[in-house]
């Protein structure tokens, strides 16, 4: 709407503002046109008239302000519009001041909640211009890069070119790479400590005093800089390589502790994190009393720590870029092979250097090491042999290369090394005597168990011998007794040939016809003793010199016989009567009675039950006769076997 | 756990540091001090049942010459205003000390310790007219000293 087509309004207002007065203004009219003009100039005029004007407009604005005012804010706001639409510049000027002196009161009069809320967004603003200004000045140092002339630029370009990360990007990496170690959030006023966050085990001995020294510390120095009138604040601490980074807001401040100072990248990625924390936990941040143990400081805490995580998880600017050229791995490659040529060409200084340092880690020696051809010269001072040997194997594990030992001892500690040294030696022997004394027990112990082990062996072998001895006694024995019948009777007809006295079917002796016992007859003829005391001495000689024999002869059988001729009854006494006068006989021989054989003597008759028959006639002569027989205890030598052959086996198993 | 920051305040040696070494037993070095002006150390205890830790800030104490810094005083829940019972001034400015502490914190509590009791004798003390908040001291004899801590951090707690 424009002024123009507002003209009954503004008469209405003038007739708010001005009715009265226009009234008077209209008298004033008709009277002034009866008047004389006094002046014609029209400034006299106005200077006379405007006072009574003011006036009227201040009674019109006190007294019947409600109205007066609705009506002016209405017609102010479309003034300053069509204003700023017809010369905006002016407006500002004319509005700059007021503006400014407004917003200055309420920022002083609510600070803190003016800065919490602007933070996130001036925050973010800031980063972006900062980021800007950054590329602008990357872009500035690469143009004065490349009129740079020297050996690092070109290193610097080489790698550029490989790794596809620019120069700039570069150098501002070789200054330096800071790690965010710990992370705290800290309220401004009363520097307590809302959360902390520590990268892996860079723990913060009581954190909560550190925050309030950190607090007390950035006071005292945002004090002293305000004394300096100066609107600024303290963000950045360092000593030594360790930096803490301070992002203040409102009501609460960051601190990040790194191991170098932040670059500008890190700074706004700080500011970014800061502000979006903000955010979140103004409720927390403006309303914290110091306890610590709400959920909303524990998700700060865990926030803040997964941010910490990230941020020294996060890959290097080369990381991030993609390798795909071949000319980069050809260009690596040749690198590669220049760096394996340079350090053929090094790998002397670089093995002395090496075996220098582990020498001075190792031992905190420096010692100088020199390589000579084949050889390793090592020359310096030490204080002790042990230290000499410790650095005469370092340097041994470390080339394969003779050691020429250059180094020496002062001769003040070589006097007290030698006294050492003898102690030790005394120390060494004493220890050694009591081992020997120890090692010679025990060796006389051995030789008493290795006596004691002979002597059981030597037992052992006689035993075994013994054994064996008895084994094949047995066998031998055993082998006899089998034999003995059959040996008995070989060695009966060795001896008797063939006699006619002598029956090898049967190993008997036979005494028979006239010339012993004639017809019906029983005692035999005189001259038949004789043949038959010899020829039984003879059988038993054989008998008895057999050995075991006589253990197993159970009888010596005398039968006797007659022919056919008689009755039988008077035969059978006949028989019997033979047999018994030869058993008598028999009985009183030498060799029965020192061989106790008289109870083995037995004797019978068989009459003529037993007649010789020759081609189915008797041979009567051949029948009257006497037989001498021997008989082994068969079941005793049977028995004497078994026992045998069992205790063989059993000697045998052992 | 609740942590609160408290201020030991008055004027030059009336005893402040004493009395916090009477009742710490772990504290920052002595070399802050003369640094910034501040030393601070820290109190674990236990009021009804609730774990508290106090953040214990040892101020320089104050001269005709050199205010102690609002900003130290900034956000504390409490404070000990410490006067030397045998210097009647330093019990004179208590007032404002108390005064200039409270218009950096309305809302925060407050006692008084009359330290260095054990100057006085009995009737001596009676002679004084105790302020409200206060209680007779001794850093020296270990005389009221963790009651007084205990007083502020009780008064403290919601």
């Amino acid at each position: 709407m424009s002024l123009k087509n507002s003209s009954s309004d503004l008469d209405r207002l003038k007739e708010l503002l001005l009715g009265d007065e226009l009234e008077a203004l209209a008298q004033i009219e008709s009277k002034l046109k009866t008047l004389t003009i006094l002046s014609d100039n029209p400034e006299e005029i106005k200077a006379k008239v405007l006072p009574f004007f003011d006036e009227m407009l201040l009674e019109r604005l006190q007294d019947k302000g409600g109205a007066a005012i609705s009506l002016l804010s209405d017609y102010l706001a479309r003034i300053i519009a069509e204003a700023s639409h017809r010369n905006n510049e002016a407006l500002s000027q004319s509005l700059q001041g007021i503006l400014s002196t407004a917003v200055s009161r309420e920022i002083a009069s609510n600070k803190d909640a003016m800065i919490d809320t602007l933070y996130p967004i001036m925050g973010g603003m800031v980063s972006k211009y900062v980021s800007t200004a950054i590329k602008e000045l990357i872009e500035n140092i690469n143009r004065k890069i490349d009129d740079g002339l020297s050996m690092e630029r070109y290193k610097r370009k080489i790698k550029s070119r490989v790794t596809g990360v620019s120069e700039t990007e570069l150098l501002l990496q070789e200054i330096s790479e800071a790690h965010i170690l710990s992370l705290f959030v800290i309220q401004k006023e009363s520097g307590l400590l809302i959360s902390e966050a520590h990268w892996r085990d860079n723990q913060i001995s009581d954190p909560h005093m550190v925050a309030s020294m950190a607090s007390a510390i950035k006071d005292f120095i945002n004090d002293w800089i305000q004394k300096s009138e100066k609107q600024a604040e303290v963000q950045l601490l360092s000593y030594g390589s360790s930096t803490l980074y301070i992002e203040s807001a409102g009501s609460v401040y960051l601190v990040a502790f790194l191991n170098a100072e932040p670059d500008q990248e890190q700074r706004i990625e700080i500011n970014h994190f800061f502000a979006s924390l903000i955010k979140e936990y103004f409720d927390l941040f403006q309303n914290f009393d110091g306890d610590d143990s709400s959920r909303a400081v524990k998700s700060l805490t865990a926030q803040i720590q997964s941010y910490l995580d990230t941020q020294n998880n996060y890959p290097t600017v080369q990381e991030k870029r993609p390798k795909s050229n071949y000319a980069r791995y050809f260009v690596l490659l040749l690198l590669t092979l220049l760096l394996i040529g340079i350090l053929y060409i090094v790998k002397d200084s670089l093995t002395e250097y090496a075996i220098a340092s582990e020498i001075e880690e190792k031992t905190d020696y420096t010692i100088d090491i020199d390589i000579d051809g084949d050889q390793i010269l090592a020359e310096g001072s030490v204080s002790s042999f042990s230290d000499l040997h410790t650095i005469e194997k370092i340097i041994s594990q470390k080339s394969q290369k003779s050691i020429v030992n250059k180094m020496t001892i002062p001769m003040s500690k070589i006097g007290q090394l030698f006294h050492e040294k003898e102690k030790r030696i005394d120390t060494n022997i004493t220890q050694l005597s009591g081992h020997i004394k120890q090692l010679e027990e025990e060796l006389r112990e051995a030789a008493q168990t290795v006596e004691t082990l002979n002597k059981k062996l030597t037992r052992e072998e006689a035993w075994t011998k013994e054994q064996k001895e008895q084994l094949l006694l047995r066998k031998k024995k055993i082998n006899e007794l089998i034999s003995l019948k059959e040996n008995i009777a070989t060695q009966l007809k060795n001896s008797f040939g063939h006699t006619s006295y002598f029956h090898p079917k049967n190993n008997t002796l036979v005494f028979s016809s006239s010339e012993f016992f004639p017809r019906g007859e029983a005692h035999p003829r005189k001259n038949a003793w004789k043949t038959i005391e010899a020829t039984v001495n003879q059988y038993l000689t054989i008998l008895l010199g057999i050995k075991k024999t006589k253990r197993y002869l159970r009888r010596i059988l005398i039968s006797g016989h007659t022919d056919s001729d008689g009755r039988g009854e008077s035969n059978a006494h006949l028989a019997k009567e033979r047999a018994l006068l030869v058993k008598n006989h028999l009985s009183r021989m030498q060799i029965i009675q020192e061989n106790g054989l008289g109870p083995l003597l037995t004797s019978t008759g068989y009459a003529s039950q037993y007649r010789i028959m020759v081609n189915r006639t008797e041979d009567k002569n051949a029948s009257r006769r006497v037989e001498i027989e021997f008989q082994l205890d068969e079941k005793k030598l049977e028995e004497d076997i078994k026992h045998l052959v069992n205790s063989s086996e059993k000697m045998d198993r052992n | 756990m609740i942590r609160k920051k408290i201020l030991l305040l008055g004027d030059f040696g009336v005893g402040k540091t004493s009395l916090i070494r009477r009742y710490v037993d772990n504290a920052f070095d002595d070399s802050y001090l003369t640094t910034i002006g501040v030393k601070i150390s820290k109190k674990h205890l236990t009021i009804r049942d609730t774990e508290c830790e106090l953040l214990i800030w040892d101020v320089e104490g104050a001269t005709p010459l050199k205010q102690v810094l609002k900003s130290y005083m900034l956000g504390a829940s409490g404070a000990i205003f410490v006067a030397d019972c045998s210097r009647e001034e330093t019990i004179a400015h208590l007032d404002q000390h108390i005064e200039r502490f409270l218009s950096v914190n309305p809302s925060a509590r407050y006692v008084i310790a009359y330290n260095k009791s054990d100057l006085l004798t009995e009737e001596q003390k009676e002679e004084i007219s105790c302020k409200k908040y206060a209680r007779f001291t001794s850093a020296k004899e270990d005389s009221n000293v963790s009651q007084l801590f205990i007083n502020l951090t009780e008064k403290m707690l919601p």
